[in-house]
């Protein structure tokens, strides 16, 4: 399976790409494994949202 | 466009207070236990780019909304760039912020994964102001 993975800085504004370690990869598999159903619900909205600090930070959400 | 399943009581509320802050032009409407936030003629461009799958009874633009969030559909609406989790061959976006938590998960088309990626990935980290990762998994062909 090909994977490539880039990292944002919200500062700079740029992308740089990264190398993801194996374990990092299975690690995020095995969070969305049992954060989201087949059909593609998320169980852990509500979390994430916490997690991220959204809630406060979303005064002007990205619409398209 | 931004689509959460909320219970339909915090849905109003929301849709309420959200409906007096976002800026002329975005429509906000708590459609049966969710809560869609969207520009239209943003939106409308989608439908209209395949009016037999998305108005197939000639539905207005929220009835098609309400029609493909209900039946997980939504994914080009949310800029994912495919319809659902089912696209064959789909690449496989997960994104992440720097404690390692995932924060987003989609797929996407193997030719539009990166696009999307990239615009998803640069949201979540402009509004939190953290740096943040994202990892494309394409399948074998």
């Amino acid at each position: 399976m090909k994977t490539i993975s880039e990292e944002y800085d919200p500062k700079t504004g740029k992308f740089e790409p990264i190398t993801m370690t194996p374990e990092e990869l299975a690690d995020l598999r095995e969070q969305v494994s049992k954060r989201f159903t087949k059909d593609g619900k998320d169980l852990g909205f509500l979390a994430m949202m916490s997690r991220l600090k959204l809630r406060s930070k979303l005064k002007s959400p990205p619409v398209v | 466009m931004y689509f959460d399943p909320w219970v339909p009581r915090l849905a109003g509320e929301l849709a309420v207070i959200l409906g007096r802050v976002l800026p002329t032009g975005v429509l906000v409407k708590n459609l049966p236990s969710s809560l869609v936030i969207f520009r239209r003629e943003k939106v409308r461009a989608i439908l209209d780019s395949d009016p037999v799958f998305y108005r197939p009874y000639g539905e207005d633009d929220l009835g098609a909304i309400e029609r493909v969030c209900a039946s997980g559909n939504n994914g080009e609406l949310l800029g994912y760039g495919a319809r659902n989790w089912f696209e064959p061959h789909g690449a496989r976006v997960i994104i992440r912020n720097f404690d390692r938590v995932v924060s987003m998960f989609f797929v996407s088309n193997p030719a539009d994964a990166e696009h999307f990626a990239r615009e998803r990935l640069s949201d979540l980290a402009t509004y939190t102001g953290e740096k943040m990762r994202y990892a494309i998994e394409y399948a074998a062909p």
